[in-house]
């Protein structure tokens, strides 16, 4: 029992210098950002040269939301997250394809919620809403133009199912590592390393299925 | 407008005072809190930014000594960390607002502006660029003196050109701007793409000149004509 727990505080303390890494990090990307943006500004920049820097700042975006990924990784695995409260599903669910509204308009793609209006569940929050916003941007990002996105709620759990393209043999892939639990580390899938422990943390189950150009997501809580 | 930047690394101090300064604004640094604090025993500020980690101590110390002594000067906290906890410290012990690491130059701008604005509320809330009239209490916008109707996310866009007037916006810094980091993939060009294509239309179809122009495919600029 006395190794377990000092084995414990171990990995909180190891899971904390990598938190604590990962925010060193923020500042030397708010430099490179800062002298991206200056350097875009002057009137001497080629064609060529306004892309690469541009490209830099799109690329210091990408290591900023991996680096966000990782600190909340780290966080969830300190156990941070483990309060509960009541939530209403529906709203929740109504608040997030709002926010994500462009990306659905920008490929025209119906969303239709079929749902038991008054459930609530006991979750954490911060955890969820994660988990769910997640979901729909996976969704609607891999979605076709003209696509569907429709979204079961029940009390058993949630089921996303959405049109995607059949011969994106790279996010097939994606999610067969990410069942097996080897997802990869670049942003998507860091991602979906996050979707996967949330469900472990929340103790819902997550399964994946594709037929021809259907791809569905369940939730199970 | 005099604004005190309270941050450590110098790197990025260079980057703030150069682009500030560029803007127009009167710009000073302080490297540690003490020194921030004698400067702002000496002089006025319309807005101070101010990083967390600061090497002599903690900018949240800073803040509740600022709390009462100073009502009428903006605070934007600058940190690296997105932890709730010291966002909601910050803006209780009465911060204006907050932003994360790494920032676009740009956004700073638009929240420094914002704060400055709603302190100063006797001061003037009518934007005047050439044709254009921004009402920044009402929301509204006029061409010629004709009005036209924004959505919100156009209007958003506008205030964020005006704001930004002859600089380089690049795409990631409008859609971060309109939609937070949220939309962190490729889809938001094709957002930002049709939100800026609405609105010049919506202005020049009241006579506005075309002072928003597209440069390749790395952002927009609103450039003086």
């Amino acid at each position: 029992m006395k190794t377990s727990e000092s084995g414990k505080g171990e990995l909180e303390k190891r899971q904390q210098y990598i938190e604590h890494l990962s925010h060193e990090i923020m500042t030397p990307l708010a430099i490179i950002k800062s002298k991206a943006e200056l350097l875009l500004q002057s009137p001497a920049l080629r064609e060529e040269d306004l892309l690469n820097t541009a490209a830099i700042i799109e690329t210091v975006d990408r290591l900023t939301s991996i680096n966000k990924g990782l600190i909340l990784l780290s966080k969830i695995h300190q156990g941070i997250y483990i309060d509960r409260e009541q939530i209403s599903v529906v709203p929740l669910i109504q608040k997030m394809i709002q926010m994500l509204n462009p990306i659905a308009e920008s490929k025209n793609i119906q969303i239709e919620i079929t749902s038991e209006l008054s459930l609530t569940i006991e979750t954490n929050k911060t955890l969820f809403e994660i988990l769910i916003l997640n979901t729909l941007k996976n969704a609607l990002i891999h979605n076709i133009q003209d696509g569907t996105l429709k979204i079961w709620i029940s009390n058993d759990g949630i089921s996303f199912e959405n049109t995607g393209l059949i011969g994106k043999k790279e996010i097939k892939e994606l999610f067969k590592r990410f069942v097996s639990g080897a997802a990869s580390p670049d942003s998507i899938g860091l991602g979906l390393s996050i979707m996967k422990q949330i469900c472990e943390q929340l103790d819902y189950q997550l399964d994946y299925k594709r037929s021809g150009h259907i791809h569905r997501l369940n939730i199970t809580f | 407008m005099k604004l005190l930047f309270v941050e450590d690394d110098k790197d990025l101090i260079r980057s703030l005072l150069f682009y500030f300064h560029d803007l127009g604004y009167i710009c000073e640094k302080a490297g540690r809190i003490q020194e921030a604090e004698e400067k702002l025993f000496l002089y006025e500020y319309d807005c101070l930014i101010i990083d967390l980690g600061l090497p002599d101590g903690n900018a949240l110390d800073l803040l509740e000594s600022l709390k009462n002594s100073r009502e009428d000067v903006g605070i934007l906290v600058l940190s690296a960390s997105s932890n709730l906890d010291n966002k909601v410290k910050a803006l209780e012990l009465g911060a204006d607002d907050y932003l994360t690491k790494p920032f676009h130059l740009s956004e700073l701008n638009a929240r420094i502006r914002s704060i400055i604005r709603r302190k100063k509320q006797h001061g003037k809330s009518v934007l005047n660029v050439h044709e254009i009239e921004i009402d920044t209490d009402s929301n509204r916008v006029s061409v010629h003196e004709n009005e036209i109707k924004l959505t919100k996310k156009e209007y958003d866009l506008l205030l964020y050109f005006v704001f930004n007037r002859n600089k380089v916006l690049s795409k990631s810094s409008i859609s971060e701007h309109l939609w937070g980091d949220f939309m962190d993939q490729s889809d938001r060009h094709d957002a930002v793409y049709s939100h800026v294509k609405n609105l010049k239309k919506k202005l020049s179809d009241k006579g506005s000149k075309d002072y928003i122009q597209s440069l390749y495919s790395v952002g927009y600029i609103f450039k003086d004509l």
